[in-house]
């Protein structure tokens, strides 16, 4: 240091440059800036002199540019020291306003540890009770919930089954409404039944007393019972009696007279439904009517029952027929006449298996 | 000077990485680490040599002394001339090496770096044992740390004797 401080070769020079740099230069002929010498140029000759300038043989720019640096280093150590310095106070003193700050709220801390220590104690076995009763409320709130849930299936079970049956009651409404709109339709056709019932029954009477006045040779008069059986009743002294011996001629008569009256009803009947253009719906087949009536009875049934029949078929025998046939002849109702007899063998005897119909008239 | 990486290996490589703040110590970077202990070694006048796992080392990249180049030059130069252990006495060869041959002869400079790893791994040692002494039965936060480096800034620069006296005579210089 005594020497750089006493050294007088300060001179200005390129830096960091050293005599080997100006060799180099002088052997290429060219400096770095691309200029082009010769060994006798001016510029040759004055890199040469100034090698003397350079380190090793010169050392008084080097020592200047130290010494420099050293300045500057020292400026900016210094300046960087005091603001160090300074930081480092401040550091000291934030930090000591921090220890400060933190005692004072330790201090703080303690006293409220203190004063609300009893507070804090009785809060918290509060807060322990409240807990405890909270836990055992949630613990109800946990088993409500539960039977909230199952009150809640039964009942929306139950509403199923409510609605399942007011369905059911709602088809039994419907289905009792049908069967009361059934019923009313059914006393209708009962009560409808039972006035037709009543006029034909009337009717019928009336038609059958017609036939049986007619037929009969007494003032007696014939009744039809509920079951449509018919009674027979003769006057007596102005009065009727049940005639309940019923002889068969007049029970035959009777008879006939019920069935011309139930042919004549009929007859009515078609003519109010309009429909008269059936020739003969009914035609009136009878097996040996005469049989066991007396020739008056006779008399009186072959005038009548033509009248009730458009066609009537009669099954005689011969010896009851001729009475009948002359009536039917006089009144001109006789359209056809089959004889229907045994076929007989060549010596005259009937055979019994073999029927012979034949037209007679 | 430093043309290529320089590397360093032992002992004194694992001090300085417990020292690197990345590993909770108080240095940015190994070259601070580095040079700030050869002015710390030179300051206290011991040197000291490589030891320990040669495979443990830590490296100063050239592109960081490119960038240095001349804080690097300033602080080795500086050590020469104010050297008082190898060259006390010897003031051509301090200015050979500081100036004349600083940057142009090959055996100065390998010698020139020799005896700055020297005063280096003893400031390193010094610094070492200093920061381990003081965070021993401390807890290393920011209040300590800057404590540490004031206190330490105090002992090898304000209160440094050998400090204030170069201090002043390069003032000097600087003034004329």
């Amino acid at each position: 240091m005594e020497f750089v401080d006493n050294s007088d070769e300060l001179n200005d020079v390129a830096p960091e440059v050293t005599a080997d740099t100006i060799k180099y230069l002088l052997n290429k002929k060219k400096c770095i800036c691309g200029t082009v010498f010769e060994k006798n140029d001016k510029i040759y000759e004055y890199l040469e002199k100034s090698i003397k300038n350079y380190p090793p043989e010169s050392i008084g720019t080097a020592t200047k540019r130290y010494i420099d640096a050293l300045h500057s280093c020292d400026t900016i150590n210094q300046i960087f020291r005091e603001s160090f310095e300074n930081n480092v106070d401040e550091y000291y003193r934030l930090s000591d306003g921090v220890s400060t700050n933190r005692r004072k709220i330790d201090k703080i801390s303690r006293k409220l540890d203190l004063s609300n220590e009893k507070i804090i104690k009785e809060t918290n076995r509060e807060y322990n009770d409240l807990s405890e009763k909270s836990d055992g409320i949630k613990t109800k709130i946990i088993l409500l919930k539960d039977e909230i849930e199952r009150d809640k299936k039964e009942f929306d079970k139950t509403q199923k089954e409510i609605d399942q049956k007011i369905i059911i009651n709602k088809n039994n409404e419907k289905l009792n409404k049908i069967i009361g709109i059934t019923e009313k339709i059914l006393q209708m056709l009962k009560d409808a039944y039972k006035a037709e019932e009543e006029n034909v029954k009337n009717e019928l009477q009336k038609e059958v007393q017609n036939v049986y006045a007619k037929v009969n040779r007494g003032s007696g008069k014939l009744e039809i019972t509920k079951k449509y059986d018919f009674k027979i009743f003769t006057k007596f002294n102005g009065e009727y009696y049940e005639d309940n011996a019923k002889g068969q001629g007049l029970s035959t008569v009777a008879a006939f007279a019920f069935v011309c009256g139930i042919t004549q009803m009929v007859k009515n009947n078609l003519k109010r439904n309009d429909r008269v253009h059936i020739n003969e719906p009914y035609p009136l087949v009878i097996d040996a009517p005469f049989s066991n009536m007396d020739i008056g009875y006779i008399k009186k049934v072959s005038e009548i029952l033509p009248q009730y029949a458009e066609q009537l078929v009669i099954l005689v025998k011969d010896d009851n027929f001729e009475v009948a046939k002359d009536i039917f002849k006089e009144n001109d109702k006789i359209g056809a006449e089959w004889k229907i007899s045994l076929d007989k063998y060549p010596d005259g005897s009937e055979n019994q298996f073999k029927t012979v119909i034949e037209r007679v008239s | 000077m430093f043309e290529k990486d320089y590397r360093f290996w032992g002992e004194h490589a694992e001090m300085v990485d417990s020292m690197l703040i990345e590993n909770g110590g108080i240095f940015d970077t190994v070259y601070d680490a580095f040079f700030s202990a050869a002015l710390i070694g030179i300051l206290e006048g011991k040197k000291s040599k490589a030891y320990g796992d040669r495979n443990k080392h830590k490296t100063i990249f050239a592109d960081k002394f490119n960038n240095e180049r001349e804080k690097t030059n300033l602080i080795l130069k500086t050590m020469l001339l104010n050297d008082n252990m190898e060259l006390k006495g010897k003031n051509d060869e301090k200015v050979d090496r500081s100036f004349r041959n600083f940057a142009t002869d090959e055996t100065t400079k390998k010698m020139n770096i020799k005896f700055l790893e020297a005063y280096a791994f003893a400031g390193i040692e010094t610094l070492y044992k200093t920061y381990n002494e003081e965070f021993l039965s401390k807890d290393k936060n920011k209040v300590e740390i800057i404590n540490f480096i004031e206190n330490f800034m105090k002992l090898y620069a304000n209160e440094n004797e050998g400090y204030q006296d170069t201090r002043k005579k390069i003032i000097d210089m600087a003034r004329r």
